[in-house]
C-alpha cells in the first residue's frame, strides 16, 4: 500500500528583483512523494532544483523571496506553520544533505557535536547519552573508528567521508523525507557509488522517502522510482523511471538522455548535446520556455505555454501531445 | 616547540631589537641637550660637562647603545634623571593602572563592538545597522581628548556619577576605559559586521538551519565562533592603539600611570624613562600579538603549529 507523505500543490516561488517587481522562479509546481519512494528531480543547472528543494524546508531567504501554494506533509501544509513550528520539522521530520561536502559542516565544532546538535535539537538525546547516540549513528552509516571521528573536525576528513556525516546528520532523527541535492556531484565517481549505496541502505531501513536532485541521469537510473524532468521553474515530464528512459516524451527529456552515454541509444553512441542554454529568469514572457532549442517549436509554442498532458501514468508539457493525452 | 612557533618567537625577538635601535636613535638624534635642561638656565660649560661624564652621554652613541641593551636585557633600564628612582621601578609603580586601563578598554570594546557588530550583521540594511554603523565611526573618529571632555562634562560634572579626575580605585578608571575602548569598540564592530555578513553565507550555516536550529544558536552558536577569528587579530592590534591612547586618557583624567609617565618624562627630558618606557610599551605590544596568535589554535582547529 502506498500512503503519500509529501503532496506540493500549485507551487510558485519568486524573488524579488532590483526594481520593485519579482522574478518568478518556479511556476505552478504539483508533485507528491510516497512513503518509502525515492523521486528524482532533473535537470539542467539553473532549472529550478535546488530553489524547490531548499522551498520545502523554507531555507530560501525570507526577506526576498515568496513561496505560494500548499506544501503538504502528511496532511498538514507546512507552508502556513509559523517559523518556531517549521523548525520542528527541519532534520526531524525533512531533512537535507548538500552538493558540497566540503563546506557544508561547521568547521570550527567537532563531528561528534555537530551530530549531537541535531539531536538535541529535537530532543531525542540527553547530554548524558549524547555521545553515545552520536557513535551508534555514525556506525550507522558505515563510518570507520566512530568512537575517534566524534572528536575530529570536518577538517580531517575526506569529502566522501564529509558527505557520510552529512548523511548520518541527516539520518539522525529518522526523518520522513530527505531531501538530496546533487549529494554525489562534488565526489570521485567510486565514492558516489558508495554514498549513493548507503542512502539506498539506510532508506531500506528506515523506509525514508528521497528527494533526489541530480542533473546525472545515471544516478536517477540507479536511484529513483519516478522522475520529474524540470526546465525553467516547471515540471516538463513525469514519469515512473522505466517509462521514462523507454519512452521519454518532451523533447528536453528526450534531449537529456541523448546528451548522456547510454548503451541502446539509437545514435550509437554518439553524444549529442542540447544547443543553447536555460533561458535566465524573466527571459521568457510568453509561449514555451524550451522552444528556442526546440527542433519541433512550431507556431503553437511560441504563443503560449503548453499545460501538462496526461497519458496513462505520464505527464508531459509540450503541445506535440496534445491530442494523444488529456489536460492534466 | 614546533618549527611555526620557532619562527615566530625569533621574528619577536628581532622585531623587539629593531625596535630598540629606533627608539635608541630617535631619543639621541632629537633637537636638546637634557644635560642642560637639567642643570637649567645658568649651567656653567664645566657643570654640564661633568654631567654628561657622569650619566655616561659623553661615550660614542654605539657605545652607549650596547651598554644600554647589556643593561637592558638582566632588567635594567637605567636610572631616571630626575627622581633617582630606577625606571624599572618607575615602570613598576605606573603599570598596574595603565594594566588596568588596557584591559577593562578591551573588555568594554570587545562586548560592545561584537554586540554592534553581531546586530548590524543580522539586521543588515536595515536603519539598526545604519545606526549602528554610524556610531562606529564615531568611536573611531572622535579624538580622545574630545570624548574624554565629553564624557567628564557629562557624567562627572553634571551628573556627578564618576570623580572628574585622579586614581582612586576601579571606579575611577570607568570613565577613562569608556574613553580609550570607544574607539576600539567602533574597529571591532565594523570588523565583526564584515565577518559576520561573510560567515552567514557559508554552506554550513544553511546546514545549521536544516538540522532545526533558531536565530539565536545560528548566530551565537554557529557564525560568531567563526566570525570572531579575524576579529581575535584585530583586538591583538588594538593592544598598540590602546597604549598611544593610553598617553592622552591617562592625561586628561591625571591618572598616573605609564601614559602619563611618559609625557612628564618627554617634558623634563628624562632620557632613560623615556627610553625605557618606550621600549617596555613596544615589547608589550609585539608580546601580546604573540599571544593572540597562539590563541589562534584555540579558535580555528584548522590551524596547528606542528
Ligand atoms: N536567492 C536568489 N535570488 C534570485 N534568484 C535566485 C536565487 N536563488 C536562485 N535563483 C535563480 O533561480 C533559478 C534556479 O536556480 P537553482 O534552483 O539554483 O537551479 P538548479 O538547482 O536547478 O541548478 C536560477 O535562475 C537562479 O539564478
Ligand atoms: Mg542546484
Amino acid at each position: 500500500m502506498t500512503i503519500e507523505l509529501l503532496k506540493v500543490e500549485n507551487m510558485n516561488i519568486s524573488f524579488k528583483d532590483d526594481e520593485s517587481g519579482t522574478t518568478s522562479a518556479v511556476k505552478d509546481l504539483s508533485f507528491y512523494i510516497n512513503e518509502g519512494e525515492t523521486v528524482g528531480l532533473v535537470g539542467e543547472s539553473g532549472c529550478g532544483k535546488s530553489v524547490t528543494a531548499l522551498s520545502l524546508m523554507r531555507l530560501i531567504e525570507k526577506n526576498s523571496s515568496f513561496i505560494e501554494g500548499t506544501i503538504e506533509l502528511e496532511g498538514e501544509d507546512i507552508n502556513l506553520f509559523s517559523e518556531k513550528k517549521m523548525r520542528s520539522i527541519r532534520g526531524n521530520k525533512i531533512s537535507m544533505i548538500f552538493q558540497e561536502p566540503m563546506t557544508s559542516l561547521n568547521p570550527v565544532h567537532k563531528i561528534g557535536k555537530q551530530i549531537g546538535e541535531v539531536l538535541h535539537l529535537h530532543a531525542l538525546a540527553n547530554k548524558i547519552n549524547c555521545k553515545e547516540k552520536t557513535i551508534e549513528i555514525l556506525k550507522k552509516v558505515g563510518i570507520p573508528r566512530a568512537e575517534s571521528i566524534v572528536d575530529e573536525y570536518p577538517h580531517q576528513l575526506s569529502g566522501g567521508m564529509r558527505q557520510r556525516i552529512m548523511i548520518a546528520m541527516a539520518m539522525a532523527c529518522n526523518p520522513k523525507l530527505l531531501i538530496a541535492d546533487e549529494p554525489t556531484t562534488a565526489l570521485d565517481v567510486t565514492i558516489q557509488a558508495q554514498i549513493l549505496d548507503l542512502m539506498k541502505m539506510l532508506q531500506e531501513e528506515y523506509n525514508t522517502a528521497i528527494l533526489l536532485i541530480t542533473h546525472d541521469l545515471g544516478v536517477i537510473s540507479e536511484m529513483a522510482d519516478r522522475v520529474i524532468v524540470m526546465y525553467y521553474g516547471q515540471i516538463v515530464e513525469e514519469a515512473d523511471v522505466r517509462t521514462l528512459f523507454k519512452n521519454p516524451k518532451h523533447p528536453y527529456t528526450i534531449g537529456l538522455l541523448n546528451s548522456v552515454p547510454n548503451i541502446d541509444s539509437e545514435n550509437e553512441g554518439r553524444l549529442i548535446p542540447i544547443e543553447g542554454n536555460v533561458p535566465n529568469l524573466g527571459m521568457i514572457k510568453s509561449g514555451c520556455p524550451f522552444r528556442s532549442r526546440c527542433q519541433h517549436a512550431y507556431v503553437k509554442c511560441h504563443e503560449k505555454n503548453p499545460p501538462l498532458f496526461k497519458r496513462d501514468s505520464q505527464f508531459v508539457r509540450c503541445w506535440l501531445y496534445e491530442e494523444e493525452g488529456v489536460q492534466a | 616547540m614546533s618549527s611555526y612557533l620557532f619562527k615566530r618567537f625569533t621574528t619577536m625577538i628581532i622585531t623587539i631589537v629593531g625596535v630598540s635601535v629606533l627608539v635608541f636613535m630617535i631619543i639621541h638624534l632629537i633637537p636638546g641637550n637634557p644635560v642642560s635642561h637639567i642643570l637649567g638656565d645658568y649651567a656653567t660649560e664645566e657643570s654640564i660637562k661633568e654631567l654628561e661624564m657622569r650619566l655616561g652621554l659623553d661615550r660614542p652613541i654605539l657605545v652607549q647603545y650596547f651598554s644600554y641593551m647589556f643593561h637592558a636585557i638582566q632588567g635594567d633600564l637605567g636610572t631616571s634623571f630626575i627622581t633617582g628612582y630606577t625606571v624599572v621601578e618607575e615602570i613598576l609603580n605606573r603599570i598596574p593602572i595603565t594594566a588596568q586601563l588596557a584591559l577593562y578598554s578591551i573588555i568594554f570594546g570587545s562586548i560592545i563592538g561584537i554586540l554592534i557588530g553581531v546586530i548590524a550583521a543580522v539586521k543588515k540594511n536595515t536603519i539598526l545597522d545604519q545606526l549602528a554603523m554610524l556610531l562606529a565611526l564615531v568611536g573611531i573618529s572622535a579624538p580622545g581628548f574630545w570624548i574624554a571632555l565629553f564624557l567628564i562634562l557629562l557624567f562627572s560634572y553634571q551628573l556627578s556619577i564618576f570623580p572628574i579626575s585622579g586614581y582612586s580605585g576601579f571606579y575611577s578608571l570607568i570613565l577613562p576605559s569608556i574613553t580609550l575602548g570607544l574607539g576600539t569598540a567602533g574597529s571591532i564592530a565594523r570588523m565583526t559586521r564584515s565577518s559576520m555578513l561573510d560567515v552567514i553565507k557559508q554552506d554550513y550555516i544553511r546546514t545549521a538551519k536544516a538540522k532545526g536550529a533558531g536565530l539565536f544558536r545560528l548566530v551565537f552558536m554557529h557564525s560568531l565562533q567563526n566570525a570572531i577569528i579575524p576579529v581575535v587579530t584585530l583586538i591583538g592590534m588594538q593592544f598598540g592603539y590602546l597604549m598611544a591612547g593610553a598617553v592622552v586618557t591617562e592625561t586628561v583624567f591625571a591618572l598616573p600611570g605609564l601614559g602619563s609617565l611618559i609625557v612628564s618624562a618627554i617634558s623634563t627630558r628624562d632620557i632613560p624613562t623615556v627610553q625605557g618606557l618606550l621600549l617596555f610599551m613596544a615589547a608589550m605590544i609585539i608580546i601580546v600579538n604573540f599571544v593572540v596568535d597562539l590563541l589562534y589554535t584555540k579558535l580555528d582547529p584548522r590551524i596547528q603549529y606542528e
